[in-house]
This record gives structure tokens, sequence and C-alpha cells, in this order.
């Protein structure tokens, strides 16, 4: 399913982390373009706290379970506090070729004797006609043990089809449960699903899985964090004709690294390709690599031994001395050019803004917005965004639990959002509290019997 | 799935006081205290001005009005409200003496100005004349003034002779000792702040009489350099409706 364009269109939560109830949906589902060629961009605003982060992390797990992973380790920070199951609900657009689908893709983890395990699948389509229903093509509940799975006349024609699945989908749902492992998105069941059922549900799986896998990318803070420890990693895309190559690469900031050839040759492209932009982003700036030489590992495979750094006119640093910015920059943009140009990536980056010139971080997101193809979603606490994007590409994040996500349309077109959102904080306005009231002269107060604190000089 | 929430911008959004005030010392005193007793659908926000308006070189009665929707506007726009967000202008003011009869203005070998209860004192006893002629009519004219910048209510309240000497019984605070003082005061009411209130209604200070009955009693005699304020009634009548605890 190279070939098929998946693009986001919504999604709602349900008691995950700090999300009791919330719902984001994107433009273009509200409007029912669903996919107009054009990029789309969606940005996150609000207090610390509010949920922004959540979002990415929603989908992150989503490209877990999609791409057939394990839930991870602290999948048990995921559920609302109170509550013991938390669901995710998933709306994409999906086209390939002629064909033209909504597919609607749940799932639910719950708390369970001190372990969280994946309790409930659901996936449906629709076709993109008016009045068009809703299809199920597989429900899967944990705690089912009539079928496997449902509906029962999908689970009936399989088994009608061949025997010996009724053994097989039993056996894959108790490795599901026993790996944590989504049982929907499990290689066999495409596998029985493409030779039992109909070719258009295990055309669906598919596509849905190579764009968790291979074009959906999810940036949240841990891939960043690498930076300060001395690490770069390089998230990358790249596609030929035949194959696309995706994943990152933790290249040493200081000091020498050791990689294999074809490593190596990935950083050679990858370098080259960010110095297109980079120097354009940041005057003069190019990424450099040192190669010095090459040496045996232990088990005899050759190693490139080399060193990143930045040139400016003429000026040869180690990578590690440019700001935090820079190198935030450096390790997203091979991922930002390749959702530029391509109509089929996703990009999810959780506080863009972190180090980055707010004009720069402005324009950029501007040429997303007019001129790029694929998907952006960010969260960010810098404003500008709000003065540059269009408003429906924005949306804030309120203090009710119970409906975290609100945009704030009927705003006449020569009002500054950023000034509209800035006032509301102040002054309310909008049907939710977007703002945990704080009172300015309480912290200026708080700030001087904080210095007092220890006694007073 | 069509259920997330539209959110217009026609609900109802909090009205802004806006407090001009001379400067940082005077936002320090009021500030914490007015945020916190007035009513839930307001919000208290202050306009420092950096310096006594109505005594500054150049003010006239044909441009008091003008400079101080100058300052209004400066803090719409820096502040990023409409001036729609506005409920009130509360305007308060330093008295100084501006009222008391020239001959009590005497002079004394001193750097600016220097008050008691019956004098102030100058190098040059023109120099307080003036400023005095200058002030008092600059204030009478806001006194008779409900509107500024066209359509905002306006009030202004006056602190005899300064705010130290209504709020610590000291005429004399020195600028190098007036941000101690105004912090000695937040810290004050800072855990209960209705219990300013009471201090502000206080029958030793609080002059008796509506808002204009407290402008005739401060411009008699020495009053203006004795320790007398109106400022309850912007208390009473405009943050609190309801009552406190």
């Amino acid at each position: 399913m190279k070939e098929a364009i998946i693009r986001i269109q919504s999604i709602e939560f349900e008691n995950f982390k700090n999300i009791q109830k919330g719902n984001i949906e994107l433009a273009s589902y509200r409007q029912k373009s669903y996919y107009n060629g054009r990029a789309e961009v969606v940005g996150i605003y609000g207090q610390n706290g509010s949920g922004k982060t959540a979002v990415i992390e929603a989908y992150r797990l989503f490209k877990l379970v999609a791409s057939g992973e394990g839930l991870p380790e602290e999948i048990g920070n995921y559920i609302y506090e109170l509550e013991d199951e938390a669901k995710l609900k998933f709306v994409f657009y999906i086209e390939r070729k002629e064909e033209k689908y909504l597919v609607y893709y749940e799932f639910a983890i719950r708390k369970k004797e001190n372990q969280v395990e994946l309790s409930s699948e659901k996936l449906l389509y629709s076709d993109i006609c008016e009045n068009s229903k809703r299809k199920k093509i597989v429900e899967y509940n944990i705690d089912n043990t009539d079928t496997p799975f449902l509906p029962k006349v999908r689970y009936n024609e399989i088994i009608k089809n061949d025997k010996e699945n009724e053994f097989n989908l039993e056996v894959i749902k108790r490795l599901s449960i026993k790996e944590k492992t989504s049982f929907i998105f499990n290689d066999e069941i495409r596998e029985i699903f493409e030779k039992s059922s109909d070719g258009k549900y295990s055309n669906i799986i598919s596509a849905l899985k190579y764009f968790a896998n291979v074009n959906l990318f999810v940036i949240t803070n841990e891939h960043t964090a690498p930076i300060s420890l001395n690490l770069i990693p390089f998230i990358f895309r790249m596609e030929n004709d035949t194959t696309v190559t995706r994943g990152d690469i933790a290249i040493k900031l200081l000091g020498v690294s050791n990689i294999d050839k074809e490593r190596y040759d990935i950083v050679i492209q990858i370098i080259s390709q960010l110095n297109i932009v980079l120097s354009l982003i940041i005057p003069d700036l190019k990424l450099e690599i040192n190669n010095l030489g090459n040496e045996l590992s232990k088990n005899a495979e050759e190693l490139i031994k080399i060193e990143l750094m930045s040139t400016k006119k003429d000026i040869k640093i180690p990578l590690k001395y440019e700001s935090e910015g820079i190198k935030k920059i450096i390790s997203i943009l091979s991922t930002l050019i390749a959702m530029f140009n391509n109509p089929a990536i996703c990009l999810m980056v959780d506080e863009i803004d972190a180090g980055i010139y707010e004009y720069l971080l402005g324009e950029l997101l501007k040429i997303i917005e007019q001129r790029g193809k694929g998907q952006f979603v960010f969260t960010s606490h810098n404003l500008r965004a709000l003065e540059m994007l269009n408003k429906e590409s924005l949306v804030f994040s309120t203090t009710n639990s119970k409906n975290r996500f609100i945009r704030i349309t009927n705003i006449q077109n020569n009002n500054n959002l950023r000034n509209v959102y800035l006032r509301s904080i102040d002054l309310g306005g909008l049907n939710e509290c977007i703002y945990e009231e704080t009172n300015s002269f309480e912290i200026a107060h708080a700030f001087r019997k904080a210095g007092e604190y220890f006694g007073k000089e | 799935m069509h259920s997330e929430k539209r959110v217009s911008i026609l609900g109802k959004s909090k009205k802004i006081v806006l407090f001009i005030v001379e400067g940082i010392t005077d936002e320090i005193s009021l500030s914490l205290i007015l945020s916190k007793i007035i009513e839930k659908d307001k919000i208290v926000k202050f306009k420092i001005i950096n310096g006594d308006v109505t005594s500054e070189y150049g003010t006239k009665l044909s441009n008091i009005l003008i400079k101080i929707t100058d300052k209004i506007k400066e803090f719409i726009v820096k502040d990023i409200y409409k001036k729609t967000d506005i409920q009130n202008i509360i305007h308060l003011v330093d008295i100084d003496g501006a009222y008391i009869d020239g001959s009590l203005i005497l002079q004394k070998d001193i750097d600016g100005f220097e008050y008691d209860t019956q004098n102030i004192y100058a190098k040059n006893v023109e120099d307080v004349r003036k400023r005095n002629e200058q002030k008092s009519g600059i204030l009478n004219k806001l006194i008779g003034t409900d509107k500024v910048y066209t359509d905002l209510s306006y009030r202004i309240y006056f602190f005899s002779s300064n705010l130290e000497h209504v709020l610590h019984n000291n005429q004399k605070v020195s600028e190098s000792q007036k941000n101690e003082y105004a912090q000695m005061f937040e810290d004050k009411f800072a855990d209960e702040p209705y219990r300013f209130i009471e201090f502000i209604n206080k029958v030793e200070i609080a002059v008796n009489g509506d808002y204009k009955d407290t402008w005739d009693f401060i411009k008699k005699d020495t009053n203006s350099l004795n320790r007398y304020t109106n400022f309850h009634i912007c208390i009473n009548d405009i943050l609190l409706v309801t009552e406190g605890n």
C-alpha cells in the first residue's frame, strides 16, 4: 500500500492521560474535503498541563499499536488517574487509486492486576458520499470468548473458507494478549483477510499499518532530549523507486562515532539534503562530516569513524557548540523536508518552538501551510503561529478535562488571533475557560515573600 | 462524531477596572488587595504614569483630558485589550496640599517641598504657589469630568496629603522608603483583604458624604494637608456590590 495516501482527520479521547473527554477534528474533516492535495497544519496551544502533549502521545501510541508493536512500558501512565480504561478513536482518510474511504479505528487500554492490556479494538470504514453508513470490518474484545472477533458473519465467512483459520485466529488472539499487541494489525490477520475475505479489508488494514510504520512521524521530547546528552538523532525518511528507508540514527555530538558503511551512506545523503535548506534557514551554516578513516569492530565489521562539524564561512566547529535550537532544527529537518514534499507523510512534533527563534518559526510555519503537501501537527507555547496560520489550523486546550479542546471561531478578519487569545486568557469570554486563573499581583507578592523565606537581610 | 464544541467570542468576558496611579509603589500598596476583593466578573488593572499628571510641566486645562486619554490608549495597545473591555477609569491622586491658602506656603532653605499638616515649605514659595494653582485647577476640572476617551466612566479619588499619609499615618515618607512602606501595606492585608474595607472606611480618614461632598471638604482650609481620603467611595460603590466576609 505504498501508493496509498492516508490523512489523519480526527481524534477523540476518553480518559487518556489528563483528558477525560476531548476531541479534535481537522478543518478538512469538518469541511468534508478530507484531502485536497495541500498541506494541513494543526497547532495546539494551551496552558502547561492542559493536554497538548497528550495529543502527540496518543498518535505515538497509535503508531506503536498499528505497527504491530507491544504497548510501551510506561503505558500505565496513559490512563486517566481515576479510571480503569482509556479509549482513543481515530478517523483517517484513505485514498488509493480510485478507492476513497474514511476509516475509523479505535482501541482501548485497560488496567488489570497491575498490568495494562490492549482490551479492545474496532475497525470500520465508510465510503465517501453523503449518508454512507459505517461498515464494521473487525471488532475485537479481549473479554469476548464466543468468537475471536466480531462481526460473526465475517468470522464465519473466514472459517468457511479455511477451517484451519478457526485455530489460527485463536492462536493470534492469545499471542496478542500475551505480547500486548494489536489483534487487527497482526500480520497474519491481514493475510487471513486477504485470502478469505473481501480484499478491500486487507488493503485497509495494510494501508493503515504502512502509514503507522513508515509515514507517521511522532517526535516527542524523548526524541530531542538526547541532544542535550551528547547525541543528535537524525530522524529521516528516504525514498527511491523501490524502497523507503526510515528511522533515526544517533550520532555523537562531541567526539567520534563509529558507524557501518550502510549507515554512513545514509548519513552522507541526509547531510547533503539538509544542507540545501539549512544554510538558508541559518545563513551560511552547513553541516559537514569529518571522515577519520576506517576501523574494524570486534566482530570484524568495517566501521567508519566520523565526526559532525558545522561550518560557517570557513570556520569549522564541532556541532556540539551550536545552540540547542540549531541542533533541534537539524535533528528534525530531514523529516520536515519529507513532510513538506509528500502528502502521505504526517509529522507530529511536541514543543516545536523550544529553542527556535520566534520569527524563524513563524516563517517556517507559513511556508509549510502555504506550500507544503503533508500534514503537520505541533504543540507550542510560542504565540507567533497565531499570527501566521489560518485560524482553522489552530486548536486550544481548555482547563476543563471533560472538554479539552476548542477552536476560536467567529473572529473578524482584522482581529489578530494572538491578541484575541491573550485577551481571552485574561478576561475570559469563551465558552470554555482556557486558562487556570493566575493573579499577577499575587505572583509578584509571592516572589518577594519567597525571597524573605530564609530571613530578611 | 461532530461533537467538537465550537466556541464563539460572544460569551461574557470580564470587565476591566483600570486604576491610573502615579508610581509602582501605589500599585504595590493596593493591587493585591483590590484584585482579591473585586467582584468575580471584573478584573483590576493598573496604568502607572510615572509622575503626577495634574502638576507636571505642560499640563493645562485644555490638554489634561487628552493626556489621560493617551494613557488609556497606551494601556489598551500594550495589553491587547479593547476599549469596550474597560468598565471604569479610576484615577488616584495625592492631593499634596493643593488647596491651601497661599499664605500657608512658607520659605525654608531646603531642596524640594516639605509638608506638615499646616504648611508647605520650599526654598521658592512662588514655585509652590504656581504648582498649587495648576494642580487645583486641573483637579477641579477632573472632579467635574465623568467621561474620558469619549465615553469611559471616569472618577478621581484623593489621598491626602498623600498615599502614605493615609495608609501609614506618616506624611513624610521619603522616596527611598516608599517601596518598603508599600510592601508592608501589601503584607498587612495579603491574607485578609476584606479587612482593608474596614480600614479605608475608618472615621478618622474617610470623609463623609458623596463624591462631590468629599471633594468640597478637601478643598477647605488645610484639609488637603491632613489625613483624609474618599477612596472608600470607590471601594463601596464600584468594586463591591456584594459584601465580602
